[in-house]
């Protein structure tokens, strides 16, 4: 029991010094680099598997290598969604600021990769189907809603004065479009669509060979890495801009001298 | 298979390499971003630090002044 407290306290102590901003600056700014690199290293590789190794598909040639960005594009256009949903929620909650920080940071992140997404299916629409966009595929309208999720999120933040209306007012829209995730994973499955069915979520049974498959799961790991890394370059960003006046900031400018990329030490 | 063989990528090379083009553009267009935004916060932190000095100047002059007509 005793250890139960003392586990529980050390959870709120780690906690609130994560939620802490100087804190999240600090360890941000170290973290950074390491995830920077990892996902260099995936993607490079994932290219080369992909694009290099993996031989072309029996039937759609060398156009299925468009899977390699268009797939971890529509994946992490998922996943930010999700990071920014909870996130916001979380915030929305229990009125961590930090958390409304990572949310907005998010939003351009996600919202690039889903037009990425959308734009990189496009592409491999043309030569596959004969057209860049169908308007009766479940798939390309859920993930077209996803967008334009992600840019409500971002217009309805830039309809605000005050910082804090804006929090509040954007997470309620942030957790309610969560009901689109389901419908742009499962779209496929209950509708009747152009957009080819599940390929690598089917645990167990992939419908693709493994020479193609390890290059996509490479890439998929390397582009979530990369999402960390530009979320916690964004989120520094904002967390600084929201602290502008704090007293830890002023420390940071007056003791450090200005350097490439904004890499100040700050102090403890 | 030759550099120029796999470069055609049977044919599709326009829309490979048009996908992962973008794809790098976007990727490095968010890192040059957020760069960019961090150095630019940095800027404003610390052209608000220096803004009180600024502004304490003046009000030292105002008090010289009254003193010198021995109002203060």
């Amino acid at each position: 029991m005793n250890i139960l407290v003392k586990s529980w306290k050390a959870l709120g102590r780690f906690t609130y010094q994560c939620a802490s901003p100087p804190h999240f600056y600090r360890w941000a700014g170290r973290l950074g680099p390491v995830f920077g690199l990892a996902a260099l290293a995936c993607i490079a590789l994932g290219l080369y598997g992909g694009l290099v190794l993996a031989p072309p598909d029996y039937q759609q040639g060398d156009a299925f290598r468009i899977i390699y960005v268009h797939v971890p594009a529509a994946y992490l256009s998922m996943a930010a969604y999700m990071t920014m949903a909870v996130t916001a929620g979380i915030g929305f909650i229990w009125r961590i600021k930090l958390a409304h920080a990572v949310a907005v940071s998010a939003a351009p992140i996600g919202a690039s990769f889903t037009a990425l997404a959308l734009v990189t299916g496009m592409v491999w629409g043309k030569p596959m189907w004969g057209t860049y966009w169908q308007w009766g595929d479940a798939r390309l309208l859920s993930e077209l809603v996803l967008l334009f999720l992600y840019l409500g999120y971002l217009a309805l933040r830039a309809a605000f004065d005050d910082r804090d209306r804006a929090d509040k007012v954007s997470a309620i829209l942030a957790v309610v479009g969560v009901v689109n995730l389901p419908v742009i994973h499962f779209s496929v499955e209950w509708w009747a669509t152009l957009h080819q069915g599940p390929t690598i979520s089917k645990i167990g049974t992939p419908s693709i060979t493994g020479e193609m498959l390890w290059p996509l799961l490479v890439m998929i790991v390397g582009f979530t890495l990369f999402f960390v890394w530009a979320l916690l370059k964004h989120t520094r960003a904002e967390v600084l801009s929201r602290e502008l006046n704090a007293r830890w900031v002023q420390t940071l400018v007056a003791d450090a001298p200005p350097r490439a990329g904004g890499g100040q030490r700050v102090p403890a | 298979m030759n550099f120029a063989q796999w470069a055609q990528m049977g044919g599709y090379a326009e829309y490979v390499w048009a996908a992962v083009g973008l794809t790098l553009v976007v990727m490095f267009g968010h890192l040059w971003w957020a760069n960019r935004r961090l150095k630019d916060t940095l800027a404003a932190a610390r052209a608000l630090a220096e803004l009180p000095a600024s502004h304490a100047r003046p009000a030292r002059v105002r008090i010289t002044e009254t003193t010198s007509e021995g109002e203060l």
